[in-house]
């Protein structure tokens, strides 16, 4: 058998095993299932990082020092003061800022200046 | 539009078209490679899982087939690797008829056991070869290895199933 002859051989073997055989049924729709899971699991991760990195810059902006309010901002606090019994809008910002003076201030130092 | 253009625009019905088009002769070609049925079947997952995931990669002006081969090559070797000889992963029950069929599928495990008799780097040259229809350069490009490599490795397979047919063609005949 010449060169050739054998490569043909060969060829036609491996035609042959090839069109006899087959993925079994199930596989289609195992793998586009696990296309579209994990399609929606990177989509959920971006939102999450998304979320995450626009919590963080509203934080950070919260905590930055601000005489006054940012822009004119909708209260979302009406707080009482005790002593007056007055009303105060408070805005996001100064309600964060309020927050960060709370853990900032000593213990007897805000009890003094709430007398 | 090409099949790998389909899967960057939209994975899952490029995903569909790359099943379609490619499965099965990904499947042919892992069928020699592996031990059985089922570790053909998960080695041809990963490698169309890895192709979606990582289609960007692919320079359209190379072979789609043997790009996706040498994924399921790596694949493979890493398992070898991993020195699983004793690997069976656990199918249904439907596994047993598929590898004790006879009719048809007797050429079929023939086909498979003269192959899996090469060595392995044989056997990755041989399968790329006769599947793709690819010539050697192209092959030696695919494989990373250089051109004089892979006739040698082509003259070996021939040589070694060249004897197969020869002992099969006497068992046929002393059959009859």
């Amino acid at each position: 058998m010449s060169d050739e002859e054998l490569d043909a051989a060969i060829a036609e073997r491996f035609k042959a095993y090839e069109a006899g055989i087959r993925l079994p049924g199930e596989f289609k729709g195992r793998f586009i299932g696990s296309v579209r899971r994990k399609r929606m699991l990177r989509r959920l991760g971006l939102l999450g990082l998304i979320g995450a990195m626009a919590a963080v810059c509203v934080t950070i902006a919260g905590f930055a020092k601000r005489d006054f309010a940012y822009g004119d901002a909708r209260p979302v606090l009406m707080a009482r003061t005790a002593p007056t019994n007055e009303t105060v809008q408070v805005s996001y910002l100064m309600l964060l800022g309020y927050l960060r003076e709370c853990f900032s201030r000593s213990r007897p130092a805000r009890r003094k200046e709430e007398e | 539009m090409e099949v790998w253009q389909e899967i960057a625009k939209n994975a899952e019905r490029g995903a569909e078209r790359l099943v379609a088009e490619y499965g099965d002769r990904l499947y042919a070609a892992a069928t020699l490679l592996c031990r059985n049925n089922s570790d053909a079947e998960e080695l041809v997952f990963r490698t169309l899982a890895q192709a979606v995931g990582k289609i960007r990669q692919f320079k359209p002006s190379g072979d789609f087939f043997s790009w996706l081969y040498t994924i399921l090559l790596n694949f493979h070797r890493m398992e070898l690797r991993k020195n699983r000889p004793d690997l069976v992963l656990v199918g249904s029950p439907q596994d047993l008829p598929q590898i004790a069929a006879a009719g048809n599928d007797a050429a079929a495990e023939e086909m498979r056991e003269m192959v899996r008799e090469l060595p392995s780097q044989i056997r990755e040259t041989v399968v790329l070869k006769y599947f793709s229809g690819m010539s050697i350069e192209e092959i030696a490009a695919a494989l990373g290895i250089p051109p004089g490599t892979v006739k040698s490795r082509l003259f070996n397979a021939k040589r070694i199933l060249a004897d197969r047919f020869r002992q099969t063609g006497q068992k046929g005949q002393g059959n009859e």
